[in-house]
């Protein structure tokens, strides 16, 4: 199920005390034995001369500078420390391992500059040795926290209850995910802060303390889940009952009480045969809940199997469902194999019996279509895919510098024909091509499907249609004060908000201004428009239709009809 | 990947698949140590020591007891952690018993298990200005002395500030402890800051814990403070690169405890140039030492046959923070000692001389470089030459005929049993005196009904705090009594002495000067005199 990004949970960060031996004198030598497995040769080379980047970190609100704000490097391979500004707000950071790196600047009570950033919302930038490197203004945002206290069923504090704030996002059109922005733990009182939050409404989820991390390393079979429930509502987490938190700006949203409710656990084993009825070792079995609301607690667990033999303990109880896959050897040769089995664990279920069978063959994991432009065979065109769970519940990965759709590009042959992998589930066609041409339509078997289509019901051949007839909006962002705003971001929306909840819709678009505050959209399809430039965009929640329809407020109407070039002027707002 | 649904849900013919899965149960109860009473709401979570013994949780109930059943058999430890208690695990093979076994059939009891309050250190880090910093790295580092004078430090789990600077380490084992702030990850050219606000290991200060308190107050202000290095070559005695070596640097804090969280070591290349980089400004030696020696004693355990492997060097350096020292170590072959072993007073020989093996250590117990003991032999004569000797040493025996124990060495008239001997040149005449005659202690430990205490563990400290001091000291003793309340001390130099019952849990800071000292009140005394054995009793306070 490559679609969904399910979230690696971080292993507790704590590390455990460990109890050292009597050092006696034999021992000792053993010691220094083992020294010798530390040790390996050391380059004595000396470094670049390094490249010095500089900027300034002020309060967005007022202007103000930040004395003290952590300034350092992030991504690339930097193992230079964070430097702190002056009074000024001022930094020079010094870097001597060339790379591509983001700025991360962080000041208490403050949002961190990176924080809860999509990768093309995070301004990335070259250091070359011996460069000086003006980073110019760093605005910080005030930041809101979330503080309050974990507890059991009778009232005790849970130490080490691992807290999450998460939130929905809508980075694209049409796709709402949970992200989960920051992570904490709970002291032994129970007390959590979350801080450093950009204001706005979160989900805070408890979960019991993990196994120390050790397990991990020693048992491939350890259960990665832990119960949690939120408010005082008993059994497994769910969506509907979160808490909910809506931060104010600036503020401290204090005294959330979360109590974790007593899960129950059980065993799950069994063993897995292969069609032929052998038993199958060398693969693993997973474990994964039936329903992919997927806030933490609701992990899966893999057994890697030797003796075609499989348990897994300590599992809440709840609806999972098994999977497993084999190699079968056969006179025809290697065959793949694969089971999946729906359980309901209510208490332990021991002697399963996975049996493996072989992949249907007819079940198409692609298609191949023609692009066509201005209605003739169009040569060498880009088509992009975007695969789509069309899952309300989709967790979006941990980690904010990546946010990648599933899916790829293709490239059409000369005769116009092209080929698409994948596609299970919802697929989105779009054109990836030169903005001299647009996308039009997409048929499947002469039905419209542009706005998406389930690759398993649809019908062929499919058709991409180009046109040459291509809308231009075109215009320039103001500031207040009348000056160019650089770089601002600028959306381009339907005026009918039913467009704007289809994934990847054509109809709702964000661009980002160039340095004159110029910017230019192409290939609308034709209609009614409304076009913003909102300041302090948040490019994970930009396509929010609650935003979209706030910014009517602020926004441009305009029309365009099919090859029409328009020209409109905005102010950032 | 499309996933075809096969669901069957059946018996297993078992034996058609895999061997029956054999079950047991294993239930107690937690109790708080100090108080006795139940521990309620507190987390277990059961380990297998192989590792297809899946792991298992539970949690106690109102009465702090708790019951696993369907165990796979199997060994097992126990973890057990509660909000206000140092997390424990039973069950591990120092702590007395061994694993649990888990056995098929009849449920397995295993008591009361008592949980130790645990202390809290709770503080802010603050910046050059007073203001608070937020996700900095705090850890807690334990002070341990399994010897005298050997105190190190072992990391415990580390806490992120919170946004006004505040942290709270907690579930501390009672102790001594150095607390760090720093910035950045893991792998950053950062040095901890230690408290109270030092970047120099030398001048951290140690917070004591105690059981169930909190220690607050404790305020660390973080300066910039990037790790130093040290850099240089190594020559051997003709002058060429000595790339057989292993350069290691050695705290010379003047307690010995050594607050660097890694090994600094290197192995020079083919040049004899090393590097040892992310070092905590401060003073060390640069100890070299040899690669094929140490490989050696790996394989056998011992120093035997190891005489010429390589030459050894030692001198001082000072780091500074963000700075690379360049030193050129010149090492060379060490010295000689030669000496003598003695019986109660006469010359060993023949077999029983044979039988002995003499060692020169050096008062760095803790790390490599020419701290490395270096043994010998005695021959039938009753002479003895070590080789590959040089700097300060203290001298003792490894192996011993039975009833024969060690008295006390003497090097150039003076005594060097208890204090270093400075190699500086080759050296003859030195005696190793050995008794079979030695003040002996035989003791009891019983609760304060009269009973024997069982596994009781006895710590036997001379009166002068000097003698704690001494790496190795002969002055200090452990002992651990048998199902009588017994126990028994083979040979002790004669002198003043102290004894006192003390908590095994204990163990890692029974060695501590500091510990010792807060032993005094509650201690036994006595005086144990040559050739004679000095009886005591001791008795449980609760």
């Amino acid at each position: 199920m490559a679609h969904i990004n399910r979230r690696r949970r971080s292993i507790a960060r704590s590390s455990y005390p460990t109890y050292p031996t009597y050092p006696t004198y034999p021992t000792y030598l053993t010691y220094l034995t083992y020294l010798i497995f530390l040790l390996s040769p050391v380059s004595a080379q000396e470094p670049n001369s390094p490249a010095l980047i500089s900027g300034r970190v002020v309060a967005a609100e007022t202007g103000q500078p930040l004395r003290g704000a952590t300034v350092q490097l992030a991504g690339g391979s930097s193992q230079t420390p964070p430097v702190f500004t002056d009074l000024d707000g001022r930094f020079v950071l010094p870097e001597r391992r060339i790379g591509r790196y983001a700025l991360h600047v962080s000041k208490p009570g403050y949002v961190p500059s990176v924080f809860g950033r999509l990768a093309d919302s995070i301004d990335y930038f070259e250091v070359l040795a011996g460069q000086r490197i003006d980073r110019g203004t760093i605005r910080l945002q005030v930041a809101t926290v979330i503080s309050g206290r974990v507890q059991d069923q009778i009232g005790e504090p849970v130490a080490d209850a691992s807290v999450t704030a998460w939130r929905i996002e809508y980075p694209q059109p049409g796709v709402r995910m949970w992200r989960q922005l920051k992570d904490t733990s709970t002291n032994d009182l129970g007390e959590f802060r979350l801080h450093g939050l950009v204001p706005g409404r979160y989900h805070v989820v408890a979960s019991r303390p993990a196994l120390p991390p050790e397990s991990f390393a020693r048992t491939p079979d350890s259960p990665v889940f832990v119960a949690a429930t939120m408010g005082q509502s008993a059994g497994l987490p769910n969506l509907s009952e979160p808490i909910a938190v809506d931060t104010i700006r600036g503020g401290e949203t204090s005294g959330t009480a979360i109590t974790l409710a007593h899960t129950r656990f059980a065993r799950v084993s069994g063993s897995v045969i292969d069609s032929t009825g052998r038993p199958v070792s060398d693969t693993s079995v997973t474990l994964s809940p039936a329903h992919s609301d997927g806030l933490p607690g609701r992990r899966g667990a893999q057994v890697y199997l030797r003796t075609g033999a499989f348990t897994f303990s300590s599992v809440p109880v709840g609806e999972y469902r098994l999977t497993t896959a084999a190699r079968l050897m056969t006179k025809a040769g290697l065959l793949a194999e694969s089971a999946s089995l729906a359980i309901s664990l209510n208490e332990d279920l021991n002697g399963l019996i996975l049996k493996t069978e072989t992949e249907a063959p007819q079940t198409r994991v692609g298609a191949i279509g023609h692009v066509f432009l201005d209605g003739a065979p169009a040569p060498t065109t880009r088509i992009q895919e975007m695969l789509w769970s069309r899952d309300e519940n989709f967790i979006a990965s941990e980690s904010p510098d990546v946010l990648s759709f599933p899916g790829g590009a293709s490239t059409t042959r000369a005769d116009g024909l092209f080929g698409i992998d994948g596609g299970e589930g919802w697929v989105v066609l779009r054109y990836a091509g030169s903005p001299v041409f647009a996308l039009k339509s997409v048929t499947a078997g002469g039905v419209d499907v542009t706005d998406g289509f389930d690759m398993k019901r649809a019908a062929s051949p499919f058709e991409v249609h180009l046109t040459s007839r291509v809308s231009t909006i075109s215009g320039v962002v103001k500031d207040a004060d009348g000056g160019a705003a650089a770089a601002c971001d600028v959306v381009v929306f339907a005026d009918d908000p039913a467009s704007w909840k289809l994934p990847f819709s054509r109809r709702v678009v964000l661009v980002r201004a160039d340095e004159k505050g110029e910017f230019q959209v192409t290939g609308l399809p034709a209609g009614q428009y409304l076009a913003a430039a909102p300041a302090d965009l948040d490019r994970a929640m930009w396509a929010d239709p609650n935003r979209l329809e706030r910014w009517r407020a602020i926004a441009t109407a305009v029309s365009i009809a099919d090859g029409e070039k328009k020209t409109i002027a905005l102010k950032r707002k | 990947m499309i996933l075809f649904l096969l669901a069957l849900l059946q018996a297993v013919p078992q034996a058609q698949t895999h061997a029956p899965v054999r079950t047991g149960q294993l239930s107690g109860r937690v109790i708080a140590a100090d108080t006795g009473a139940p521990v309620r709401s507190a987390d277990l979570r059961l380990m297998g020591l192989k590792p297809d013994l899946s792991p298992r949780i539970a949690t106690t109930d109102d009465e702090g007891r708790f019951l696993l059943s369907d165990v796979t058999v199997g060994q097992y430890t126990l973890t057990v952690s509660k909000a206000g208690f140092v997390r424990q695990s039973f069950g591990l093979k120092k702590d007395g018993p061994s694993a649990f076994e888990v056995t098929p059939g009849q449920p397995i009891e295993l008591g009361d298990l008592a949980l130790r309050r645990g202390g809290v250190i709770t503080g802010r880090v603050l910046d050059v200005a007073g203001d608070p910093l937020a996700d900095v790295t705090v850890q807690a580092w334990r002070l341990t002395y399994m010897t005298p004078a050997s105190g190190r430090v072992m990391s415990t789990r580390s806490f992120p500030t919170n946004d006004r600077g505040e942290f709270r380490l907690y579930g501390l084992q009672p102790g001594r402890y150095f607390v760090s702030a720093s910035l950045g990850a893991p792998g950053m050219a950062e040095a901890p800051t230690f408290y109270p606000g030092t970047s120099t290991t030398a001048d951290a200060l140690a917070i004591d814990v105690k059981a169930g308190q909190e220690s607050s107050g404790v305020s660390i202000q973080l300066v910039p403070n990037p790790y130093g290095a040290v850099a240089g070559t190594v020559t051997d005695s003709k002058g060429g690169p000595y790339t057989g070596a292993v350069v290691g640097l050695i705290s010379a804090r003047t307690d010995g405890v050594s607050l660097n969280s890694v090994q600094l070591t290197a192995i020079p290349d083919s040049t004899g140039r090393f590097k040892i980089v992310n070092v905590s400004p401060g003073d060390y030696r640069v100890e070299v030492m040899s690669r094929a020696w140490l490989e050696k004693i790996g394989q056998t355990g011992t120093g035997i046959g190891t005489d010429g492997l390589g030459e050894v060097a030692s001198i001082p350096v000072t780091v500074m923070s963000g700075r690379t020292e360049e030193v050129a170590v010149q090492a060379g072959p060490g010295f000689r000692v030669r000496g003598q072993v003695f019986i109660d007073g006469a010359l060993a020989s023949g077999a029983t001389a044979t039988a002995i093996r003499v060692a020169a250590y050096s008062p760095s117990t803790t790390i490599s470089g020419t701290g490395a003991p270096a043994g010998a032999e005695v021959l039938p004569d009753g002479s003895f030459v070590l080789t590959g000797v040089q700097g300060e040493r203290f001298f003792r025996v490894e192996k011993l005929p039975g009833n024969v124990h060690f008295h006390r060495a003497m090097a150039a008239g003076l005594d060097a049993t208890e204090r270093g001997f400075k190699v500086t040149a080759d050296v003859t005449g030195v005696e190793i005196h050995l008794t079979t005659r030695p003040a002996r202690i035989e003791g009891t430990v019983r609760d304060a009904a009269g009973a024997p205490i069982r596994d009781g563990s006895i710590v036997v400290f001379s009166t002068q705090r000097a003698d704690w001091m001494m790496p190795g000291s002969l002055r200090y003793h452990t002992a651990r009594s048998n199902a009588e309340g017994a126990f028994m001390l083979a040979s002790i130099p004669a002198g003043s002495y102290l004894a006192a019952l003390v908590p095994a849990e204990d163990r890692d800071r029974w060695a501590d000067p500091e510990y010792l000292e807060s032993l005094r009140p509650i201690a036994t005394p006595f005086t144990a005199a040559t050739a004679s054995t000095t009886t005591i009793s001791l008795v449980a306070k609760r």
